[in-house]
């Protein structure tokens, strides 16, 4: 008898322990393959131009009239439908607006939820909003704090200080001026403010002399590459990498530290760096900019060509000077901000 | 103002990890359960071999039996001294005809693999075992005594373990420090209890049936399972602590 | 006798280190992907300057797979004239050419190669396949693979970097759900990519090129001489053969795509036999090249010689379980040789064939699984079953080089119901 007990005793502790298991496999309670997005496609406008599908759907766009209405989007919400609209200070909107018009806030307002605007959208001073997609032109005044995105079909142009949430994203031209604040940026162009700035500089190559790896300069921790010189491959490098004012490299530049290019240089191909990259004035980038630390991007430098999307990514901030210009993307692990 | 997070697709989710954490709960759980240990094991071991006696005292009389204490770390472990039985003929006979008939079984009957190998893996044990006894019966080197202490300080030595490696693979969770120790705790006594269990269990097979089923004994459920209770310890407290998380996502920072 | 007893301790003890080197290992690797710095890949970057791409998926009666695959390559989105998918139909005998001619008819960009001549296997069809390809960067997919819209966009992106030669994303079963093999197969995979693959990245150690949902350059990877067909292990065999010409491999977590885990035991054995049987080819050919080779750095071979010898661990294991039987009989197991005993046994089986149950644990947890984390003890079932079957292969590869063996490939069973034809 004792026996007995002793085997059953050594046989619950040993299945004790499966027991969760089994009841899992026979009761199965999380079962289901990870879910993947099969029709996930990269879009940097992706909020405005799935928030408008979602909403042109529920909404059946082809007879609206003004009022509320009860939809379902993820849940059920009130959309207000408007033909135009001018929100007085100070107020607060806690619903979904459909604006088939323009759109004017003035100072002081709470946008609580996702506007659409069908034509343009001019938001005052100090407004939180929380989304916004607009057919037309999208303006911020100084001081507005974007909870989450804003898509404009239109140009984009923030004023002053402005907080740009998550993303925001232009089908034209994206301006934003100092100090302001974000985290994506998508615009054909990207560009901060040029007050004060000179002269735009050209896509013409300057005058240089072509040079091969001797005359490379190296210590313990930097390799220098000489102002005023062409190389014509691709460079990789293991240690820091300066290079001088007014080089040109026709190809892609790697580096597994960080990376310094100072004013006027010019690189037709990739740049890529583990530690942070430093982008001089004037610099003149034709391909993509990424690392896996942070990025700034000189006065009046500019990144890809119009006509070709590029990009600028960085796994920290980016550090946007006036007078820059990217044509394409802008993507900031941390925060970015602009001078 | 509902929530300004987007969450990130579960490629770019991370965890905070504070240094501070590893060194309290690697200083201050780990020596609790070492020093637990290392006062319980002697009577532990005292108790289980008292008992052990006690049982077998109508086979084997008080003038056949003793109590060995032999220094180990810290401490002493009690073994019991007692006969053993070594396996008649025809034991032995049945016991190769039935390890050989299950391996037949096992590649020919439709049973899932992993079930199937480790049913030949038993019985190849067997098999060993009954080569052993079969030619070499007089060289056989263990006593009831000898493989009390063998059993016995693998257990002890492995209950040292357990809570170094719970605490190693709870240690990066995002959860309170008390409901580790309280998961690192519980696996620490529940090894305890079943390698207690194990080993009364297991000795009076030896006593009562046959010295021919020490190897099975010591090889299939001895060291072998005694990850079981850890690993099912922790896939329990993780998935405890995946529902808790899943419920608010702030706890993830996020890489990107 | 005693210097045989004394050798067999030996072995005892140089197995049980070998172990804890890998536990140690997986354990840096499980705190790297939860709390330590992450790189990021490439999949930000938007350019619309891409490559042309090369897609293959080799397909061996593949009928009930083949217009899953299909299809969804017709739907990605890339532009079609950077684009071509080559279905390359390897000695079928069922309706695979029928299907694959279909959608050739309806697509000019889909360019069949049908083989009835030659060494039949996947690096075999592959070699061919990549002569008559034009595009900068190939793509493999196996035939079960049901790859997502914006997939090639995201693999292609990551050779705008110049240190690129080949990129590897994530795997993820789609029949989980259907026995106890397919959600112990989830869990592993999970940890392997979510967990392995992205700590490789992070420290910069070798994230290995897996077969499928992965790229490499083309051009490049002709220079190699294409794949050796005597290896199974095709996908290792890229893999170092870039790390020691002086490229990267980078891992893709964003990067996902359906598969089909093997639903039946055997299946698995075998699959877990021409891994290891594969794996242990690599080994043998490109340990020493990858020790001597200038451009792989000093962690990145140490990291290197763990990586090819991973096959050969469960070897050593069984090994080690067979002296420790030996030694328990001659009497000689003390508690130090059953405490390495232990350790063997409890390290293989935290270990797993692929990952130990924390990083399997954890892996879920990132996923935002959680009842699934709960099967983690039904690993003990499986851990006789993976020793033999890596055991296996790893003899087999030692026999291949001993005997100069050829190989034959056996593909693996598909299980899914066939579904509608052409796009």
């Amino acid at each position: 008898m004792t026996f007995v007990i002793f085997f059953v005793m050594f046989l619950f502790l040993l299945l004790l322990p499966f027991l969760p298991a089994i009841k899992e496999l026979v009761r199965p309670l999380d079962a289901s393959p990870l879910s993947i997005n099969m029709d996930y496609s990269r879009d940097p406008r992706y909020f405005g131009n799935s928030f408008k599908g979602i909403l042109k759907r529920a909404l059946r766009t082809e007879n609206l009239s003004e009022g509320k209405k009860l939809i379902t989007l993820s849940k059920s919400e009130t959309v207000e439908i408007v033909s135009k609209t001018k929100i007085p200070a100070g107020d607060k909107v806690d619903h979904l607006m459909y604006v088939m018009g323009n759109l004017i806030s003035l100072e002081n307002v709470t946008l609580d939820k996702e506007i659409y605007v069908d034509g343009k959208a001019s938001i005052g001073e100090r407004n939180t909003l929380r989304a916004l997609a607009a057919e037309g032109k999208v303006s911020l005044a100084s001081k507005t704090t974007v909870i989450r995105w804003v898509d404009a079909e239109g140009e984009f142009i923030a004023a002053r200080s402005c907080d740009l949430g998550w993303s925001i994203s232009s089908g034209n031209r994206l301006k934003i001026h100092p100090d302001c604040r974000f985290r994506r940026l998508y615009g054909m162009p990207v560009l901060t403010s040029d007050e004060g700035l000179e002269k735009e500089i050209s896509d013409k190559d300057q005058e240089c002399e072509e040079i091969g790896d001797a005359a490379f300069i190296s210590d313990k921790d930097w390799t220098i590459i000489p102002p005023y010189t062409r190389i014509d491959k691709t460079l990789i490098f293991k240690q820091n990498l300066r290079i001088k004012r007014n080089c040109v490299l026709d190809k892609d530049v790697k580096t597994y530290q960080k990376l310094v290019l100072e004013e006027g240089v010019r690189i037709k191909g990739n740049v890529f760096a583990e530690n942070g990259i430093t982008i001089g004035s004037s610099a003149r980038i034709f391909g993509n900019i990424f690392s896996q630390e942070s990025i700034r991007l000189g006065k009046g430098s500019k990144i890809g060509r119009a006509g070709a999307t590029k990009s600028v990514v960085a796994r920290g901030g980016i550090v946007l000077d006036r007078g820059v210009v990217i044509y394409g993307y802008v993507v900031a692990g941390k925060r970015g901000r602009v001078l | 103002m509902r929530k300004s997070q987007i969450y990130y697709h579960r490629a770019h989710r991370q965890i905070s990890f504070s240094w501070k954490s590893l060194f309290v709960e690697f200083f201050l759980f780990i020596p609790f359960c070492w020093s637990l240990i290392l006062y319980t094991y002697p009577p532990i071991t005292r108790l289980a071999s008292q008992f052990l006696i006690e049982w077998n005292a109508p086979l084997h009389p008080a003038s056949t039996s003793s109590l060995t204490e032999k220094a180990f770390v810290f401490g002493s472990i009690t073994t019991p001294q007692m006969p053993g039985r070594y396996p008649a003929p025809q034991l032995t006979f049945a016991v190769f005809i039935l390890s050989v008939l299950l391996i037949f079984m096992a590649t020919k009957i439709r049973i899932p693999k992993p079930i199937a190998i480790w049913v030949i893996f038993v019985c190849l044990v067997n098999l060993v075992s009954v080569l052993f006894f079969t030619f070499l019966p007089a060289f056989f080197p263990y006593t009831i005594q000898h493989f009390s202490e063998l059993f016995m300080k693998t257990e002890i030595t492995i209950w040292l373990f357990v809570p170094v490696i719970m605490e190693a693979s709870l240690l990066p969770l995002p959860s309170s420090k008390i409901t580790k120790f309280m998961a690192i705790l519980f696996s620490l006594l529940y090894a305890v209890a079943f390698g207690v269990v194990r080993y009364v269990l297991f000795v009076q097979i030896l006593v009562r049936f046959s010295y021919i089923f020490m190897a099975v004994l010591f090889f299939c459920f001895g060291p072998f399972i005694d990850f079981i209770v850890v690993v099912g310890v922790y896939s329990f407290y993780v998935s405890l602590v995946s529902k808790k998380i899943n419920q608010d996502l702030r706890v993830w920072n996020w890489s990107y | 006798m005693e210097l045989v007893v004394l050798i067999l301790k030996i072995y005892l003890i140089f197995t049980a280190i070998i172990m804890i080197v890998y536990f140690i290992r997986h354990f840096i690797f499980t705190l790297n992907r939860l709390t330590g710095k992450q790189r990021i890949y490439y999949q930000d970057i938007l350019d619309s300057e891409l490559p042309t791409l090369s897609v293959f998926v080799p397909m061996h009666n593949e009928e009930k797979v083949a217009s899953d695959i299909l299809n969804r390559l017709i739907a990605a989105d890339y532009p079609r004239d950077k684009l071509e998918v080559f279905p390359i139909n390897d000695h079928s005998k069922d309706k695979t050419k029928k299907i694959i001619n279909e959608f050739a008819k309806q697509h000019p960009f889909i360019k069949p190669l049908h083989r009835g001549k030659g060494k039949r296997g996947k690096p075999a069809g592959l070699n061919e396949a990549m002569k008559i390809a034009t595009g900068e960067i190939a793509i493999v997919f196996d035939a079960d693979y049901l790859p997502p819209k914006g997939i090639l966009r995201d693999m292609a992106i990551a050779f705008k970097d110049p240190e690129v030669g080949a990129m590897m994303g994530r795997v993820i079963p789609i029949n989980t759900p259907k026995n106890m093999l397919t959600r112990l197969l989830d869990l592993e995979r999970s940890a392997g990519y979510q967990i392995d693959q992205q700590a490789r990245y992070n420290l910069k150690l070798i994230p290995q090129y897996g077969g499928t949902v992965g790229a490499f350059r083309r051009d490049q990877f002709l220079t190699f001489g294409g794949f050796d067909k005597n290896i199974l292990a095709e996908d290792t065999e890229l893999t170092f053969n870039f790390f020691i010409k002086g490229w990267k491999v980078v891992y893709a977590s964003r990067v996902e795509c359906y598969e089909e885990a093997p639903e039946d035991w055997n299946t698995r054995a075998r699959q877990i036999k021409r891994w290891a049987r594969g794996h242990t080819q690599v080994m043998f050919r490109y340990l020493w090249p990858m020790l001597r080779s200038p451009h792989i750095t000093t962690w990145e071979k140490i990291d290197g010689v763990l990586l090819l010898s991973i096959y050969a661990v469960p070897f050593l294991i069984a090994l080690g379980i067979a002296i420790s039987l030996i030694l328990f009989f001659l009497g000689e197991m003390q508690i130090f040789e059953s405490l390495f005993l232990f350790l063997l046994v409890i390290a293989y089986n935290t270990f797993g064939n692929i990952a130990p149950f924390n990083q399997l644990g954890i892996a879920a947890l990132i996923d935002g699984s959680t009842h699934r984390i709960r099967l983690l003890p039904l690993l003990f079932f499986v851990f006789l079953f993976n020793l033999w079957s890596s055991s296996v292969g790893f003899v087999n590869a030692v026999f291949d080089l001993l005997f100069k063996r050829e190989i034959r490939w056996q593909k693996t069973e598909r299980f899914r119901d066939a579904t509608g034809g052409s796009g």
